[in-house]
């Protein structure tokens, strides 16, 4: 029976059942079986961490080895937080009550900055050592992975290694070089030159007097100089979970989710996940059948969420709808990411037994121009044409995505956006007769945040005030009454911005920041960007260096020696296309030479 | 239009599973009912999900030894079946015990159940006599309680019509107490009432809440 947390404690907790653990779908071993005992770590609250697909996908291929043990801990709510302080309780495992302190591995999983707070957090109620140079042999090895490993040096001073890359392609190969009692040095060394393993004790950082980098250097010579991000060949043929851990509070994505591609083959130039993911690889619809049977009598969930980043570039689409629909009728089916066309449509209504929820575009940009120069492959007479099949079919709540700060970006851009939503108003109002209730657009606003390893990795991004002059822009340029704005918060990308493209001194600021009381960053009620201003200054560093400053294409970046997929030449060839709003054909049509294929 | 199987599941709710809130609650039963197999009664309309009813919801952090939901299925399944379906497919700490299946026409568990007995361990401190409270309490005919609620002036309830039976031994309290659509007394204002009159002081996070069992009105339901 597991250690549980004291009843006097979690009753005073907000949603306690977030940490109890014992899910349908959770893993029970006898840890004196196992060699390795793990524990998965999401630096955020429970229902987001159980909604992260990923999470499932480690579990359940670590757990299926007898010799290890993967548990999981999230990041306590800041109550929690608080309950756990004052009464020393350290942060443990869900599965057995175990402290992290006692695991041989902690495996954090850096799904986007805003979580590098709540990491180092995890860490001190875990009562362990933030930086990897003060954890000696009797700490955990700590390890990262996700999408923010593919620039690992803003955290590199906290991690013992970084697995980049896809855990089913070779995370196993690392755990088989791991045994009890081995000195860490020997074991990171063991492992430094296996795909998508960065050991940044291995490499230094070197500067100029500018303060920009002359490189990032092997300080031996048997670990590898450039290290390339491990991927799966064979999507078919890779572990895939025939369950999911079902959780205990309402999650986030709180359905069966089945992943039906990796990868992108559209090349949205603002899109870190479509570089970093590719090449773009399908699963066959059969085998997605199969694992969407199992799933679903397993886990007992009646709605299903296909996930990719473009679900409507699935090549066995229609077969595999067909097919999801088939498994039940009282399963319902819901579609992200869907490009919106008549087929798509038909879809929808039989798919959400009727229910006619609101439809998403993405457009990104106001103009032809600008989505010209993003390489989003969506035109204004796609969006209208959607818009008008969804009206006469009964929609009439559209959501508009888009993005501010863009490369490029001028006013008339902004206002672009603006217009739009007014075309999509006057579309609904002319192509049917309006009923009670009328048209409602959300046009929501985030901000632009230049990302690694795409091609506006090189450009500025644009400044706080810049964004918030773009966001009253658009708000005074809105004039239909049947558009709603809403926008994201302009600091909290700026603070992205700076750590997304951080190098390692950056680490310095996120310490500082923590030792502030940075917490759940992502969360507006916590975010504090006075108080991150002031952790940069306290390291002696410029936020605006980091975030506001182009990049010129001979300047050495700090994420140069880590390759995930298009390759540095390939990425200012798409940088020069787009100063030119000139768009590069998707994969299918057009193999572009990115340098992803055959890593 | 199909036949309908109506079943009563008794459940004990313990250990960690006592955390789950009510919705934590009725998600975790319809995923199991699913997984089970069981071929659940969907209700019609927009939302279709699947028919469920407690007998009174449980509160955050305490025990249940002997709960009570109704479902509705098309075919018709073994009570072993059930009991062991469900049990695979529930939270760690729900656990089904005994299922039955109804009789054409009988009223849901919610409907029927009229009061509840507890067994409560309170963290008190002071000097005053628990056990002497309780039998002073059960001797008079009335208990009053000031009630807040938001908005509304402050108003004084006798909550001894609610209370059937109160024992004490040592701070291990045991209570009938009223349950249900038709009056509802929570035990934590009973002992709080009953530690006003002793004169003791407690600990409402250290003090821990059972619902031993639900009390029917027909009395040979919920019984363990």
């Amino acid at each position: 029976m597991p250690n549980l947390i004291p009843h006097h404690i979690l009753i005073q907790a907000s949603k306690p059942a977030r940490y109890i653990g014992g899910e349908p779908g959770s893993v029970e071993k006898d840890p004196a079986s196992v060699s390795t005992r793990f524990c998965l770590c999401f630096p955020d609250v429970y229902e987001v961490g159980m909604s992260w697909t990923g999470l499932g996908v480690l579990y359940y291929m670590l757990n299926a080895r007898d010799d290890v043990y993967c548990e999981r801990a999230f990041a306590p709510w800041a109550d929690m937080e608080g309950l756990m302080r004052a009464n020393g309780l350290p942060l443990a495992t869900l599965e057995t009550g175990e402290p992290l302190a006692r695991m041989d591995m902690l495996g954090f999983t850096l799904g986007h900055e805003m979580g590098y707070s709540n990491m180092l957090n995890m860490l001190d109620l875990a009562g362990i050592p933030l930086l990897a140079a003060e954890r000696g042999g009797q700490w955990p090895l700590v390890a990262a992975g996700g999408a923010c490993a593919c620039n690992p040096e803003p955290m590199a001073d906290f991690v013992d290694f970084f697995y980049i890359g896809e855990a089913e392609a070779g995370f196993g190969a690392v755990l088989d070089r791991y045994e009890p009692g081995i000195p860490k040095e020997d074991f990171l060394l063991a492992i430094a030159s296996l795909p998508g393993v960065y050991v940044p004790r291995f490499y230094k950082p070197e500067y100029k007097p500018d303060g920009t980098l002359r490189g990032v250097f092997p300080i031996r010579q048997d670990v590898p100089q450039v290290i390339t991000k491990a991927a799966v060949n064979n999507l078919d043929a890779m572990f895939t979970p025939d369950r999911q851990i079902t959780p205990n509070v309402e999650s986030v994505h709180d359905r069966a989710v089945l992943e039906i591609f990796r990868g992108c083959i559209r090349g949205c130039r603002f899109c870190q996940a479509g570089f970093i993911y590719r090449p773009c690889r399908e699963k066959s619809p059969g085998r997605l059948l199969d694992n969407a049977r199992k799933i679903l009598d397993s886990t007992g969930y009646d709605e299903i969420s296909l996930l990719s980043l473009s679900t409507g570039d699935y090549s066995a689409f229609s077969e595999l709808a067909d097919g999801v629909q088939g498994l039940g009728s009282n399963i319902s089916l819901s579609l992200p990411s869907l490009r919106i066309d008549a087929f798509s449509l038909e879809l929808m209504e039989r798919m959400e037994g009727g229910r006619k929820q609101g439809l998403t575009f993405a457009p990104e940009a106001g103009t032809q121009r600008l989505r010209d120069i993003i390489n989003k492959n969506l035109t204004e007479e796609e969006i209208l044409e959607g818009c008008r099949l969804a009206f006469q079919g009964g929609w009439n709540r559209v959501k508009l995505y888009c993005m501010l700060g863009l490369p490029f970006e001028t006013d008339d851009d902004v206002r672009g956006l603006a217009d739009l939503a007014a075309k999509v108003a006057d579309m609904y109002y002319s192509s049917i007769r309006p009923k009670k209730g009328g048209l409602t657009v959300n046009l929501s606003a985030s901000c632009f945040v230049p990302k690694p390893h795409t091609p506006f990795q090189f450009a500025a991004q644009a400044s706080y005030d810049e964004l918030c002059e773009k966001q009253q822009l658009l708000k005074r340029s809105i004039r239909s009454r049947s558009v709603k704005f809403s926008y994201h918060n302009a600091d909290t990308s700026v603070l992205e911005g700076a750590l997304a493209r951080g190098d390692r001194r950056t680490g310095t600021a996120i310490l500082e920041a923590f030792k502030l009381g940075a917490r759940f960053d992502g969360w507006s009620e916590f975010f504090d960007y006075g108080l991150w201003k002031r952790a940069f200054v306290n390291a002696g560093l410029d936020m605006a260096f980091y975030a506001h400053r182009e990049r010129p294409y001979d300047e050495v970046l700090p994420w140069d020696h880590i390759k995930t997929g298009a390759d540095k030449p390939f990425l200012i060839s798409e940088m020069e296309q787009a100063r030119r709003a000139v768009t590069t054909p998707d994969c299918r049509t057009a193999c572009a030479r990115c340098g992803a294929c055959g890593l | 239009m199909a036949d309908i199987y109506k079943y009563r599941i008794t459940y004990k709710k313990t250990g960690t599973a006592r955390y789950l809130g009510h919705l934590d609650m009725m998600r975790a039963f319809q995923r199991a009912i699913r997984a089970a197999g069981l071929q659940p009664r969907y209700s019609e309309g927009f939302n279709p999900h699947i028919i469920l009813s407690f007998a009174q919801p449980l509160p955050v952090g305490m025990t249940g030894l002997g709960e009570l939901a109704d479902t509705e299925l098309l075919e018709p399944f073994s009570q072993e079946y059930i009991i062991s379906e469900l049990n695979a497919a529930f939270p760690r700490g729900l656990e089904a015990i005994a299922v039955r299946a109804l009789y054409p026409g009988e009223k849901t568990t919610a409907a029927l159940v009229r009061a509840a007995e507890y067994a409560i361990t309170a963290s008190v401190q002071g000097d005053g006599d628990l056990k002497q409270a309780a039998e002073e309490l059960m001797e008079s005919f009335s208990v009053i309680i000031r009630t807040e609620k938001k908005g509304k002036a402050p108003s004084e309830v006798n909550i001894r019509g609610h209370i059937t039976e109160l024992s004490v031994k040592g701070t291990s309290v045991r209570a009938v107490l009223s349950c249900g659509g038709q009056g509802n007394l929570r035990p934590e204002i009973m002992l709080s009432a009953l530690c006003d009159k002793a004169g003791v002081f407690m600990d409402p996070n250290r003090t821990e809440y059972t619902r031993a069992r639900l009390i029917m009105q027909n009395a040979s339901e919920g019984i363990l």
